[in-house]
């Protein structure tokens, strides 16, 4: 595939892709912009190879998510990410809006699993391969993530009325 | 889990979407980084790295210039591997001493 091709394929996913790479780094955006640009470097390098088994937009996704967790991990700030899954810490340090605050007290599977389908439509085979766990998995997270969600959003709104 | 069950969570989700919809995107630049950019600083220091070196070379030789001029040493072959200076000390004379002065017994 080449760079003209290359360009014009990711040119048309950027702002999805873009999204995306926020929700992988806690809904900060500085941080989504260094993820992004990191991507697309791995990709013109060629370290990051598109083996055209799969949808392009499942493998960006994938790609992006390494990216940020590499990238979270060496901030001396965080810890890695499994550990950021506790909610009183996620709420501490989340940037986002209600919605994104509301999210980030997930467990980080979960929450990533629910993004994917919900936000980002994709099917739970696809959440599979951008998450590189097993179909099976992404069934109990994404189950146990949606009733996790309607408790909060229940909690929320009885305190909030929302 | 049936879909209407859903519904709640899909709303939240398109809830979400409309604010992300007046986020902006970064500019889109899909480009390895220059590496002209580095290329200046890079020349200016190895400019001024050899300007440096060529400063220590043409003084270092200028020393060693005065140096062969106030040393001078003379040698002559003694054979195919020997060498011997010339320069010899010579005996002071006001360190001179008679080889009898020790006959004359001062009484």
């Amino acid at each position: 595939m080449n760079n003209n091709r290359l360009e014009k394929i990711h040119r048309g996913l950027h702002r999805e892709a873009y999204l995306w790479a926020r929700q992988c780094c806690s809904y900060d955006d500085d941080k989504a912009k260094d993820v992004l640009q990191m991507v697309y470097l791995k990709i013109l390098e060629g370290r990051a190879k598109y083996n055209e088994k799969g949808k392009v937009r499942t493998w960006l996704f994938s790609v992006i998510r390494y990216t940020a967790i590499d990238l979270i991990r060496k901030d001396k700030r965080h810890a890695t990410l499994e550990e950021v899954s506790e909610p009183a810490l996620q709420e501490e340090k989340s940037n986002g809006n209600d919605y994104e605050k509301l999210l980030n007290k997930l467990p980080y599977r979960q929450h990533q699993v629910l993004l994917l389908v919900f936000y980002h439509n994709l099917t739970l085979e696809q959440v599979a391969d951008v998450l590189d766990i097993g179909l099976g998995t992404v069934r109990t997270h994404y189950d146990r993530g949606k009733n996790t969600l309607r408790k909060i959003i229940k909690n929320t709104s009885d305190y909030e009325g929302w | 889990m049936k879909d209407g069950e859903n519904n709640e969570l899909k709303a939240f989700f398109k809830e979400m979407k409309a604010i992300d919809k007046h986020r902006d995107a970064p500019p889109f630049e899909f480009k390895k980084q220059s590496k002209r950019r580095f290329m200046l600083p890079a020349g200016v220091a190895a400019g001024l790295l050899i300007l440096l070196l060529a400063c220590i070379v043409f003084f270092n030789r200028r020393e060693s210039t005065y140096q062969n001029e106030e040393v001078i040493l003379v040698v002559s072959e003694g054979g195919p591997f020997e060498t011997e200076s010339l320069i010899q000390q010579q005996t002071s004379v006001e360190k001179w001493e008679s080889p009898t002065a020790s006959l004359i017994a001062d009484f």
